[in-house]
């Protein structure tokens, strides 16, 4: 899976171009944006509006991001299709992630925090 | 905001009962979107009766369908599959109900209840009074004995709880935590018989191959696979001693054969710790199993529906007959879909078709179809006869609970299938009387083709029709849940398969539901 990224001031924009991140490409978006953070970025908007799917793999993998990220760094979500935030509600993820409609309002919560 | 610990946990407890439930998140999504739509009740036209829809095989066809099948079998196209997984806690519900009492029940208990109508000491009287009728009666004897107790001084004393002790739970016989096929069912001289051991001597009679070799599939929980096991191994090893080879194989039901449960919101069910419920989705997750095997000719059988050897006449020379009516008409229809297929199908082809799939595989002639060009014809023809087929035995209605053979609707297209009484929707008049109607039911007594006219085996999933779960409300910690049941196996399973219901005698349907019904006539030697 192709993923983009764009540094904007401290932030860091992250893209997958995949349409599913599921086992198969899981552990590739995991060790890519586990590079990211030991590289410095400590507030990320992932954007995910190039994913239709995300399985439990998937969803785990995002978990061990914040999880990663630690006390001082933020993760939050954007661009997130309906099939995927049905998986997001399925599993609670919406609960411990910021959520935004796009890339934009994501960057834009971080100026207004 | 910024999670605390303990919420990233809990995701992280979800995600993975996602991972090991083995159920693909899509199919999740999916059953949560039939949960809010709901499954359409079936339409039904009108019961399948004798003539319409039931035929009978006559006593100057046995002969030839006999000969039709065993030279079938001897091909060793032949095998059964029974699905055996199924718990006997149904069958022991009133004596572990029993058993769960206190203070401890003992006959004054025992005979108080009965005086008071209950329905659960009703049947413990029963069982007690019938106690050395039972075929694991000997088994509970010489247990209680190795425990320095007597099985009979404690009958006399009037002792239930115990008794009960030590036939259900762990620390003796165990069978109320045992699979259904694991019960001694039957008394032999030689050696009394499970269930399971029952299937295997039937399957000698009818699938044995030319060299004598009987294949037999049974379908396992995960939980008994290595019990179940070394029993049939035991069978096994017995008879080879007596010149017969039994190929025995197994399977379990898969994980992802569950199903999410919902709240009466149709939102998920949710646990305590905020886990979500999944529940079993019925025999319709057998679809994969059978798919796997592969198989030819395919008896299918529950597990309790068994009779001794001295009464298993009438069903190997049923199961015979449902085999040479298959093997006949999968004659019939191989040569028409190679005529087809060849090209040489003209007018006179598809009026003989049209002709043979009404009169045996129920299977009408669109109006004014005839008129329409014969390639499409046969082209239409060809996708209606290149499909599994399935010969049902169907038994003379004496008030059975289960489903039926009706006349059904399928968007304009009427076909017969197997119905569940949950898929019809009673609150309506001509539902209800066609329900009332009813003639015959499903013994669950099906021998199955499943290859095609080239021999190569039908991918069974896509003759399934989607639309006939059903929603069940059930109670999980005294809150209300609703269940989903897939297609049942017999059911929208095989909706889009060829079928032919047969009439087939009472005497060939003897399942045993609960401990009692081993009393019956036809259980004992």
């Amino acid at each position: 899976m192709e993923i983009s990224s764009e540094q904007r001031g401290n932030l860091l924009v992250v893209v997958p171009q995949g349409k599913r991140l599921e086992a198969a490409t899981a552990t590739h978006f995991k060790s890519t944006m586990v590079d990211f953070v030991n590289n410095g970025a400590t507030r990320i908007v992932l954007d995910l509006s190039q994913v239709d799917f995300v399985d439990s793999s998937g969803l785990g993998s995002i978990v061990s991001i914040l999880k990663t990220l630690g006390e001082e760094g933020e993760l939050v979500l954007c661009g997130i299709s309906q099939t995927v935030m049905s998986l997001f509600k399925l599993t609670r993820l919406d609960r411990i992630f910021r959520i935004f409609p796009t890339a934009d309002e994501a960057v834009a919560s971080f100026s207004g925090a | 905001m910024k999670p605390d610990k303990e919420e990233i946990a809990r995701v992280e407890r979800i995600i993975q009962q996602l991972l090991t439930s083995g159920v693909p998140e899509e199919m999740i999504l999916a059953q949560l979107e039939s949960f809010g739509r709901g499954f359409p009740a079936a339409q039904v036209l009108r019961p399948c009766t004798l003539g319409d829809g039931v035929i009978a095989i006559a006593e100057s066809e046995r002969e030839e369908l006999l000969a039709i099948y065993m030279q079938a079998a001897r091909q060793g196209r032949a095998m059964k599959f029974v699905p055996a997984s199924g718990a006997a806690t149904r069958m022991f519900k009133s004596l572990s109900a029993l058993a769960n009492r206190h203070p401890p029940l003992d006959r004054d208990g025992l005979e108080n209840g009965v005086a008071a109508e209950d329905a659960d000491c009703k049947a413990g009287t029963i069982f007690f009074a019938s106690l050395e009728r039972f075929a694991f009666y000997d088994e509970l004897k010489n247990f209680l004995k190795a425990a320095a107790l007597d099985l009979e001084t404690l009958r006399q004393e009037g002792q239930c709880a115990k008794i009960l002790h030590f036939l259900l739970r762990p620390e003796g016989l165990n069978y109320g935590n045992l699979p259904k096929g694991l019960i001694t069912f039957h008394q032999y001289p030689e050696g009394n018989r499970t269930p399971l051991e029952e299937h295997l001597a039937e399957a000698v009679i009818y699938t044995a191959d030319a060299d004598g070799l009987a294949r037999i599939h049974f379908t396992v929980s995960p939980e008994h696979l290595q019990t179940v096991e070394t029993h049939i191994q035991k069978a096994v090893t017995r008879s080879r001693q007596a010149g017969i080879t039994l190929e025995p194989s197994f399977s379990t039901q898969k994980p992802s054969s569950v199903t999410i449960a919902v709240d009466a919101d149709n939102e998920p069910f949710r646990t305590e710790s905020d886990l979500l419920v999944f529940r079993p989705a019925g025999h319709g997750a057998l679809l994969s199993n059978l798919n796997d095997l592969q198989g030819d000719i395919v008896f299918i059988k529950n597990i309790d529906n068994v009779v001794p050897d001295h009464l298993k006449a009438d069903t190997s020379l049923y199961k015979r007959l449902l085999g040479g009516l298959l093997v006949r008409l999968q004659g019939r229809i191989f040569a028409f879909l190679k005529g087809i297929n060849s090209g040489t199908a003209d007018n006179a082809f598809c009026l003989e078709l049209a002709a043979f799939a009404k009169q045996w595989l129920n299977l009408a002639t669109p109006a004014d179809f005839t008129k329409k060009p014969w390639e499409e014809q046969a082209a239409h023809w060809f996708a209606l006869l290149n499909r599994p087929l399935r010969v049902c035995g169907m038994v003379r209605n004496q008030g059975e609970p289960g489903g039926g053979p009706f006349w059904v609707l399928d968007g304009d297209t009427p076909s017969v299938q197997i119905v569940e009484k949950a898929q019809i929707d009673l609150a309506l008049p001509d539902q209800q009387a066609a329900f009332s109607a009813a003639t015959h039911f499903n013994p669950v007594d099906l021998v199955c083709g499943l290859r095609d006219y080239l021999g190569n085996p039908f991918h069974l999933p896509d003759y399934v029709n989607p639309d006939t779960g059903f929603i069940t409300a059930k109670s999980k910690d005294g809150m209300e849940l609703k269940a989903m049941e897939l297609p049942g196996l017999w059911n929208g399973s095989m909706a889009y398969w060829n079928t032919v219901f047969v009439e087939v005698p009472l005497s060939t349907f003897n399942p045993v539901k609960t401990v009692n019904d081993l009393l019956r006539p036809e259980h004992q030697p």
